[in-house]
Protein backbone atom coordinates (compact mmCIF):
# COMPACT_ATOMS: atom_id res chain seq x y z
CA UNK A 1 0.00 0.00 0.00
CA UNK A 2 1.47 3.39 -0.95
CA UNK A 3 2.19 6.03 1.67
CA UNK A 4 -0.59 8.53 2.19
CA UNK A 5 -0.03 12.12 1.11
CA UNK A 6 -1.60 14.79 3.31
CA UNK A 7 -3.51 17.64 1.73
CA UNK A 8 -3.86 20.56 4.11
CA UNK A 9 -5.13 23.89 2.86
CA UNK A 10 -6.75 27.00 4.30
CA UNK A 11 -9.85 27.84 2.25
CA UNK A 12 -11.14 31.41 2.21
CA UNK A 13 -14.62 32.51 1.14
CA UNK A 14 -14.90 35.66 3.28
CA UNK A 15 -16.38 35.87 5.87
CA UNK A 16 -16.12 32.07 5.77
CA UNK A 17 -12.82 30.34 6.33
CA UNK A 18 -11.83 26.76 7.12
CA UNK A 19 -9.07 24.20 6.89
CA UNK A 20 -9.49 21.43 4.35
CA UNK A 21 -7.44 18.42 5.43
CA UNK A 22 -7.47 14.86 4.12
CA UNK A 23 -5.17 12.15 2.75
CA UNK A 24 -4.75 10.69 -0.69
CA UNK A 25 -3.24 7.38 -1.82
CA UNK A 26 -2.16 6.86 -5.40
CA UNK A 27 -2.84 3.22 -6.21
CA UNK A 28 -2.14 1.46 -9.50
CA UNK A 29 -5.79 1.07 -10.31
CA UNK A 30 -7.40 4.02 -8.49
CA UNK A 31 -6.83 7.18 -6.45
CA UNK A 32 -8.13 7.00 -2.90
CA UNK A 33 -9.12 10.03 -0.88
CA UNK A 34 -9.65 9.40 2.80
CA UNK A 35 -11.27 11.78 5.28
CA UNK A 36 -10.95 10.92 8.96
CA UNK A 37 -13.77 12.32 11.08
CA UNK A 38 -14.02 12.57 14.84
CA UNK A 39 -17.74 12.45 15.61
CA UNK A 40 -18.39 13.43 19.20
CA UNK A 41 -21.25 14.74 21.28
CA UNK A 42 -21.85 16.47 24.60
CA UNK A 43 -25.46 15.38 24.57
CA UNK A 44 -27.09 12.03 25.12
CA UNK A 45 -27.27 10.31 21.76
CA UNK A 46 -27.94 6.61 21.49
CA UNK A 47 -25.38 4.30 19.92
CA UNK A 48 -28.01 3.37 17.38
CA UNK A 49 -28.29 7.00 16.25
CA UNK A 50 -24.51 7.40 16.10
CA UNK A 51 -24.22 4.29 13.96
CA UNK A 52 -27.09 5.55 11.79
CA UNK A 53 -25.26 8.82 11.18
CA UNK A 54 -22.00 7.02 10.39
CA UNK A 55 -23.63 4.61 7.95
CA UNK A 56 -25.73 7.39 6.40
CA UNK A 57 -22.65 9.55 5.88
CA UNK A 58 -20.70 6.70 4.27
CA UNK A 59 -23.61 5.85 1.97
CA UNK A 60 -24.16 9.47 1.05
CA UNK A 61 -20.48 10.08 0.29
CA UNK A 62 -20.35 6.89 -1.75
CA UNK A 63 -23.43 7.99 -3.69
CA UNK A 64 -22.25 11.50 -4.54
CA UNK A 65 -18.47 11.16 -4.76
CA UNK A 66 -17.70 7.68 -6.05
CA UNK A 67 -18.06 6.42 -9.63
CA UNK A 68 -18.10 10.09 -10.50
CA UNK A 69 -14.61 11.09 -11.67
CA UNK A 70 -11.57 9.54 -13.26
CA UNK A 71 -8.20 11.14 -12.78
CA UNK A 72 -6.17 11.18 -15.97
CA UNK A 73 -2.38 11.58 -15.74
CA UNK A 74 -0.02 13.05 -18.34
CA UNK A 75 0.38 9.64 -20.02
CA UNK A 76 -3.36 9.30 -20.45
CA UNK A 77 -3.68 6.68 -17.72
CA UNK A 78 -7.09 6.79 -16.06
CA UNK A 79 -7.72 6.01 -12.42
CA UNK A 80 -11.14 6.26 -10.78
CA UNK A 81 -11.36 8.56 -7.76
CA UNK A 82 -12.67 6.88 -4.64
CA UNK A 83 -13.59 8.87 -1.54
CA UNK A 84 -13.99 7.09 1.79
CA UNK A 85 -14.80 8.20 5.32
CA UNK A 86 -13.21 6.85 8.44
CA UNK A 87 -14.60 7.62 11.89
CA UNK A 88 -11.77 7.78 14.38
CA UNK A 89 -10.94 9.40 17.73
CA UNK A 90 -7.25 10.31 17.36
CA UNK A 91 -5.74 12.84 14.93
CA UNK A 92 -8.85 13.46 12.85
CA UNK A 93 -8.97 15.62 9.74
CA UNK A 94 -12.37 17.00 10.76
CA UNK A 95 -13.96 17.48 14.18
CA UNK A 96 -17.75 17.21 14.20
CA UNK A 97 -20.14 17.65 17.11
CA UNK A 98 -23.28 15.60 16.75
CA UNK A 99 -26.61 16.91 18.08
CA UNK A 100 -29.91 15.09 18.46
CA UNK A 101 -32.96 15.80 16.31
CA UNK A 102 -33.10 18.33 13.50
CA UNK A 103 -31.24 21.60 13.17
CA UNK A 104 -29.04 23.80 11.03
CA UNK A 105 -25.97 21.80 10.13
CA UNK A 106 -22.60 23.23 9.24
CA UNK A 107 -19.10 21.84 8.69
CA UNK A 108 -18.55 21.22 12.43
CA UNK A 109 -22.08 20.59 13.73
CA UNK A 110 -24.27 17.79 12.43
CA UNK A 111 -27.76 16.67 13.47
CA UNK A 112 -28.91 13.08 13.78
CA UNK A 113 -32.10 13.60 11.78
CA UNK A 114 -30.64 15.82 9.07
CA UNK A 115 -31.01 14.76 5.45
CA UNK A 116 -27.97 12.61 4.46
CA UNK A 117 -27.27 14.90 1.48
CA UNK A 118 -26.27 17.61 3.97
CA UNK A 119 -23.48 15.43 5.35
CA UNK A 120 -22.20 14.74 1.82
CA UNK A 121 -22.29 18.52 1.28
CA UNK A 122 -20.23 19.07 4.45
CA UNK A 123 -17.75 16.39 3.39
CA UNK A 124 -17.45 18.38 0.15
CA UNK A 125 -16.31 21.37 2.24
CA UNK A 126 -13.86 19.18 4.13
CA UNK A 127 -12.37 18.23 0.75
CA UNK A 128 -12.04 21.93 -0.16
CA UNK A 129 -15.19 22.56 -2.20
CA UNK A 130 -16.82 25.95 -1.59
CA UNK A 131 -20.53 26.73 -1.27
CA UNK A 132 -22.34 27.72 -4.46
CA UNK A 133 -25.62 29.14 -3.13
CA UNK A 134 -26.48 32.79 -2.56
CA UNK A 135 -25.32 34.22 0.74
CA UNK A 136 -25.55 37.99 1.21
CA UNK A 137 -22.62 37.80 3.65
CA UNK A 138 -20.22 36.34 1.10
CA UNK A 139 -18.36 38.61 -1.32
CA UNK A 140 -18.39 36.02 -4.12
CA UNK A 141 -21.95 34.86 -3.53
CA UNK A 142 -23.87 37.94 -2.48
CA UNK A 143 -26.41 37.86 -5.34
CA UNK A 144 -27.91 35.29 -7.70
CA UNK A 145 -25.67 36.43 -10.59
CA UNK A 146 -22.43 36.59 -8.57
CA UNK A 147 -19.38 34.69 -9.83
CA UNK A 148 -19.51 32.00 -7.14
CA UNK A 149 -23.16 31.05 -7.76
CA UNK A 150 -24.33 28.03 -9.76
CA UNK A 151 -27.91 26.95 -10.42
CA UNK A 152 -27.12 23.61 -12.07
CA UNK A 153 -28.22 21.10 -9.39
CA UNK A 154 -24.86 21.15 -7.68
CA UNK A 155 -24.25 19.24 -4.45
CA UNK A 156 -22.64 22.44 -3.17
CA UNK A 157 -25.53 24.66 -4.32
CA UNK A 158 -29.08 25.23 -3.11
CA UNK A 159 -30.34 21.68 -3.54
CA UNK A 160 -33.19 22.38 -1.12
CA UNK A 161 -34.87 24.51 -3.79
CA UNK A 162 -33.38 22.93 -6.92
CA UNK A 163 -34.17 19.37 -5.87
CA UNK A 164 -32.30 16.98 -3.60
CA UNK A 165 -32.73 14.07 -6.04
CA UNK A 166 -31.04 15.96 -8.86
CA UNK A 167 -28.04 17.17 -6.88
CA UNK A 168 -24.63 15.92 -8.00
CA UNK A 169 -20.98 16.85 -8.19
CA UNK A 170 -19.98 18.74 -11.30
CA UNK A 171 -16.89 18.67 -13.51
CA UNK A 172 -15.56 21.81 -11.73
CA UNK A 173 -15.56 19.90 -8.44
CA UNK A 174 -13.56 17.08 -9.98
CA UNK A 175 -11.07 19.67 -11.27
CA UNK A 176 -10.67 21.19 -7.81
CA UNK A 177 -9.94 17.74 -6.35
CA UNK A 178 -7.56 16.89 -9.23
CA UNK A 179 -5.65 20.16 -8.74
CA UNK A 180 -5.25 19.60 -5.00
CA UNK A 181 -4.11 16.00 -5.43
CA UNK A 182 -1.71 17.09 -8.21
CA UNK A 183 -0.16 19.80 -6.04
CA UNK A 184 0.26 17.45 -3.09
CA UNK A 185 1.62 14.42 -4.99
CA UNK A 186 3.49 16.16 -7.80
CA UNK A 187 1.63 14.03 -10.36
CA UNK A 188 -0.23 16.18 -12.92
CA UNK A 189 -3.85 15.01 -13.02
CA UNK A 190 -6.98 16.08 -14.82
CA UNK A 191 -10.50 15.14 -13.84
CA UNK A 192 -12.85 13.47 -16.23
CA UNK A 193 -16.48 12.66 -15.50
CA UNK A 194 -17.40 9.01 -15.28
CA UNK A 195 -20.83 7.84 -16.43
CA UNK A 196 -23.02 8.05 -13.37
CA UNK A 197 -24.33 4.72 -12.12
CA UNK A 198 -26.77 4.74 -9.24
CA UNK A 199 -28.00 1.53 -7.61
CA UNK A 200 -31.69 2.34 -7.94
CA UNK A 201 -31.65 5.18 -10.41
CA UNK A 202 -32.75 5.10 -14.01
CA UNK A 203 -29.18 5.42 -15.37
CA UNK A 204 -28.18 1.83 -14.71
CA UNK A 205 -31.25 0.45 -16.42
CA UNK A 206 -30.97 2.83 -19.36
CA UNK A 207 -27.26 2.24 -19.83
CA UNK A 208 -27.64 -1.54 -19.75
CA UNK A 209 -30.68 -1.40 -21.97
CA UNK A 210 -28.97 0.86 -24.52
CA UNK A 211 -25.86 -1.30 -24.46
CA UNK A 212 -27.86 -4.44 -25.13
CA UNK A 213 -29.78 -2.77 -27.94
CA UNK A 214 -26.52 -1.61 -29.52
CA UNK A 215 -25.08 -5.08 -29.07
CA UNK A 216 -28.10 -6.61 -30.73
CA UNK A 217 -27.95 -4.21 -33.69
CA UNK A 218 -24.17 -4.29 -34.24
CA UNK A 219 -22.88 -7.68 -33.18
CA UNK A 220 -25.66 -10.19 -32.96
CA UNK A 221 -25.38 -11.08 -36.64
CA UNK A 222 -21.63 -11.72 -36.31
CA UNK A 223 -21.89 -13.90 -33.24
CA UNK A 224 -25.05 -15.94 -33.82
CA UNK A 225 -24.37 -17.94 -30.67
CA UNK A 226 -25.80 -15.08 -28.63
CA UNK A 227 -28.58 -14.13 -31.02
CA UNK A 228 -30.99 -16.28 -29.15
CA UNK A 229 -30.68 -14.15 -25.98
CA UNK A 230 -33.91 -12.58 -24.80
CA UNK A 231 -33.50 -8.85 -24.88
CA UNK B 1 -51.71 42.97 31.86
CA UNK B 2 -47.98 43.39 32.01
CA UNK B 3 -46.22 42.10 35.06
CA UNK B 4 -42.55 42.62 35.75
CA UNK B 5 -40.40 39.54 35.35
CA UNK B 6 -39.00 38.27 38.63
CA UNK B 7 -35.40 38.50 37.67
CA UNK B 8 -32.88 38.36 40.45
CA UNK B 9 -30.35 40.37 38.53
CA UNK B 10 -27.01 41.57 39.88
CA UNK B 11 -28.49 45.10 40.30
CA UNK B 12 -31.27 43.84 42.53
CA UNK B 13 -28.78 41.90 44.66
CA UNK B 14 -26.64 45.04 44.92
CA UNK B 15 -29.61 47.09 46.15
CA UNK B 16 -30.41 44.46 48.81
CA UNK B 17 -26.80 44.47 50.02
CA UNK B 18 -26.80 48.29 50.25
CA UNK B 19 -30.03 48.28 52.27
CA UNK B 20 -28.55 45.77 54.73
CA UNK B 21 -25.42 47.91 54.91
CA UNK B 22 -27.46 51.00 55.96
CA UNK B 23 -29.28 49.00 58.63
CA UNK B 24 -25.99 47.57 59.90
CA UNK B 25 -24.46 51.08 60.24
CA UNK B 26 -27.50 52.32 62.21
CA UNK B 27 -27.48 49.33 64.60
CA UNK B 28 -23.73 49.65 65.20
CA UNK B 29 -24.02 53.37 65.98
CA UNK B 30 -26.81 52.71 68.50
CA UNK B 31 -24.70 49.95 70.12
CA UNK B 32 -21.72 52.32 70.31
CA UNK B 33 -23.79 54.99 72.02
CA UNK B 34 -25.08 52.48 74.55
CA UNK B 35 -21.82 50.63 75.37
CA UNK B 36 -18.96 53.11 75.16
CA UNK B 37 -17.93 55.09 78.24
CA UNK B 38 -18.48 58.87 78.16
CA UNK B 39 -14.72 59.67 78.22
CA UNK B 40 -14.04 57.64 75.10
CA UNK B 41 -17.24 58.57 73.37
CA UNK B 42 -16.29 61.86 71.70
CA UNK B 43 -13.11 60.58 70.01
CA UNK B 44 -14.60 57.22 69.09
CA UNK B 45 -17.78 58.71 67.70
CA UNK B 46 -15.80 61.13 65.58
CA UNK B 47 -13.82 58.32 63.93
CA UNK B 48 -16.93 56.20 63.59
CA UNK B 49 -18.81 59.12 62.06
CA UNK B 50 -16.21 59.50 59.27
CA UNK B 51 -16.10 55.77 58.64
CA UNK B 52 -19.88 55.66 58.37
CA UNK B 53 -20.01 58.84 56.29
CA UNK B 54 -17.48 57.43 53.79
CA UNK B 55 -19.27 54.08 53.66
CA UNK B 56 -22.66 55.73 53.19
CA UNK B 57 -21.31 57.97 50.41
CA UNK B 58 -19.79 54.96 48.65
CA UNK B 59 -23.06 53.09 49.04
CA UNK B 60 -24.99 56.00 47.54
CA UNK B 61 -22.60 56.19 44.58
CA UNK B 62 -22.92 52.44 44.04
CA UNK B 63 -26.69 52.68 44.33
CA UNK B 64 -26.96 55.53 41.82
CA UNK B 65 -24.63 53.80 39.35
CA UNK B 66 -26.73 50.69 39.74
CA UNK B 67 -29.85 52.69 38.82
CA UNK B 68 -28.00 54.23 35.88
CA UNK B 69 -27.13 50.73 34.63
CA UNK B 70 -30.71 49.70 35.06
CA UNK B 71 -32.01 52.49 32.86
CA UNK B 72 -29.31 52.38 30.21
CA UNK B 73 -28.04 48.83 29.80
CA UNK B 74 -30.50 46.37 31.18
CA UNK B 75 -33.96 47.76 30.86
CA UNK B 76 -36.54 45.03 31.32
CA UNK B 77 -37.49 42.86 28.33
CA UNK B 78 -41.05 42.72 26.94
CA UNK B 79 -42.13 44.99 29.79
CA UNK B 80 -44.65 47.16 27.94
CA UNK B 81 -46.95 46.83 24.98
CA UNK B 82 -44.58 48.87 22.78
CA UNK B 83 -41.66 46.57 23.48
CA UNK B 84 -40.63 43.58 21.40
CA UNK B 85 -37.93 40.98 20.88
CA UNK B 86 -37.01 39.81 17.38
CA UNK B 87 -34.95 36.70 16.64
CA UNK B 88 -33.71 35.77 13.18
CA UNK B 89 -31.58 32.83 12.08
CA UNK B 90 -30.41 31.35 8.81
CA UNK B 91 -30.13 32.08 5.11
CA UNK B 92 -33.26 32.26 2.89
CA UNK B 93 -31.17 30.97 -0.03
CA UNK B 94 -30.22 27.64 1.56
CA UNK B 95 -31.77 25.96 4.61
CA UNK B 96 -34.18 28.88 5.04
CA UNK B 97 -34.52 31.85 7.34
CA UNK B 98 -36.71 31.83 10.45
CA UNK B 99 -37.85 35.05 12.11
CA UNK B 100 -39.68 35.14 15.44
CA UNK B 101 -41.10 38.40 16.83
CA UNK B 102 -42.65 38.53 20.31
CA UNK B 103 -44.45 41.71 21.36
CA UNK B 104 -44.79 42.91 24.94
CA UNK B 105 -48.56 42.31 24.74
CA UNK B 106 -47.98 38.62 23.93
CA UNK B 107 -48.54 38.74 20.16
CA UNK B 108 -46.04 36.39 18.48
CA UNK B 109 -45.31 36.04 14.79
CA UNK B 110 -43.17 33.46 12.98
CA UNK B 111 -42.01 33.68 9.38
CA UNK B 112 -40.07 31.09 7.40
CA UNK B 113 -38.57 32.10 4.04
CA UNK B 114 -36.74 29.82 1.59
CA UNK B 115 -36.30 31.30 -1.89
CA UNK B 116 -39.84 31.87 -3.22
CA UNK B 117 -41.44 29.86 -0.40
CA UNK B 118 -42.77 32.02 2.42
CA UNK B 119 -44.83 30.88 5.39
CA UNK B 120 -46.18 33.19 8.10
CA UNK B 121 -47.91 32.40 11.38
CA UNK B 122 -49.40 34.60 14.09
CA UNK B 123 -50.65 33.71 17.57
CA UNK B 124 -51.34 35.30 20.92
CA UNK B 125 -49.21 33.75 23.64
CA UNK B 126 -51.06 32.75 26.81
CA UNK B 127 -50.22 35.03 29.78
CA UNK B 128 -48.33 32.27 31.60
CA UNK B 129 -46.32 31.46 28.44
CA UNK B 130 -45.49 35.15 27.96
CA UNK B 131 -44.37 35.27 31.59
CA UNK B 132 -42.19 32.22 30.95
CA UNK B 133 -40.66 33.93 27.90
CA UNK B 134 -39.98 37.08 29.95
CA UNK B 135 -38.40 35.24 32.84
CA UNK B 136 -36.21 33.15 30.49
CA UNK B 137 -35.03 36.28 28.68
CA UNK B 138 -34.41 37.99 32.03
CA UNK B 139 -32.43 35.02 33.32
CA UNK B 140 -30.49 34.63 30.05
CA UNK B 141 -30.38 38.23 28.93
CA UNK B 142 -29.08 38.28 25.30
CA UNK B 143 -27.38 41.63 25.98
CA UNK B 144 -24.92 39.90 28.29
CA UNK B 145 -23.60 37.52 25.64
CA UNK B 146 -20.52 38.06 23.54
CA UNK B 147 -20.46 37.79 19.78
CA UNK B 148 -17.39 36.03 18.43
CA UNK B 149 -15.38 37.76 15.71
CA UNK B 150 -13.89 34.58 14.22
CA UNK B 151 -14.38 33.42 10.63
CA UNK B 152 -17.61 31.56 9.99
CA UNK B 153 -17.35 27.93 8.89
CA UNK B 154 -19.23 26.85 5.75
CA UNK B 155 -23.02 26.80 6.15
CA UNK B 156 -22.77 28.40 9.59
CA UNK B 157 -25.89 30.44 10.27
CA UNK B 158 -25.95 33.86 11.85
CA UNK B 159 -28.30 34.62 14.73
CA UNK B 160 -29.60 38.16 15.10
CA UNK B 161 -31.44 39.29 18.24
CA UNK B 162 -33.08 42.72 18.38
CA UNK B 163 -34.70 44.18 21.50
CA UNK B 164 -36.99 47.20 21.23
CA UNK B 165 -38.30 49.14 24.21
CA UNK B 166 -40.14 52.27 23.12
CA UNK B 167 -37.62 54.35 21.20
CA UNK B 168 -34.62 52.32 22.38
CA UNK B 169 -33.25 49.50 20.24
CA UNK B 170 -30.50 46.98 20.97
CA UNK B 171 -29.33 44.59 18.28
CA UNK B 172 -26.52 42.06 18.09
CA UNK B 173 -25.51 39.40 15.57
CA UNK B 174 -24.01 36.15 16.80
CA UNK B 175 -22.50 33.29 14.83
CA UNK B 176 -24.05 29.87 15.31
CA UNK B 177 -20.91 28.65 17.11
CA UNK B 178 -21.57 31.25 19.86
CA UNK B 179 -24.58 29.30 21.07
CA UNK B 180 -22.52 26.12 21.39
CA UNK B 181 -19.79 28.04 23.25
CA UNK B 182 -22.22 29.93 25.54
CA UNK B 183 -24.84 27.62 26.98
CA UNK B 184 -26.94 30.58 28.17
CA UNK B 185 -27.29 31.87 24.61
CA UNK B 186 -28.35 28.36 23.63
CA UNK B 187 -31.19 28.69 26.20
CA UNK B 188 -32.47 31.72 24.28
CA UNK B 189 -32.11 29.93 20.93
CA UNK B 190 -34.08 26.98 22.34
CA UNK B 191 -36.72 29.40 23.67
CA UNK B 192 -37.22 31.08 20.28
CA UNK B 193 -37.17 27.68 18.56
CA UNK B 194 -39.93 26.46 20.87
CA UNK B 195 -42.00 29.61 20.23
CA UNK B 196 -41.53 29.11 16.45
CA UNK B 197 -42.68 25.51 16.80
CA UNK B 198 -45.74 26.45 18.88
CA UNK B 199 -46.86 29.42 16.82
CA UNK B 200 -46.44 27.53 13.51
CA UNK B 201 -48.10 24.38 14.89
CA UNK B 202 -44.91 22.43 14.28
CA UNK B 203 -44.37 23.64 10.72
CA UNK B 204 -41.24 25.64 11.60
CA UNK B 205 -38.85 23.48 13.59
CA UNK B 206 -35.65 25.52 13.75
Amino acid sequence: MPDPVEINELIQDPPFGWTSRYHTFIEDDRIDVRLRINLRSDQQISLRDVLKVRAGTEDSVNHYFNQRFEMVDSEGRKRPLRVSIEFISDSPDLMVRLHPGKGRSNLNHWFVDADPIIRAHEVGHALGLPDEYVDPMSKNRATADASGIYHDHSLMGNFFSEGVDQAELKQRHGEILANKISEATGIPLKAQEQPRITPNGPHEVTTTHEFLLQYKENWAHIQPTYSGMKM
Amino acid sequence: MNTKPRSYSKNRKKRIIITYFYIDITINLLNDLRMQSYSDYTAFCSVRFWVCYTAATAAMVLNSSSRLMNTQDSWELLDTSNSSVRYQIGNPHFEGQTTVVIQGNGAASVEFVRETEKRSYLKQLAPERLEEVRSTLAAYDPRKFTASQKDLVPDEAQIQIEIVEGDRTWVRTFRDQDRWDQSNLQKDVELFGSVAYEVSDGNVQF
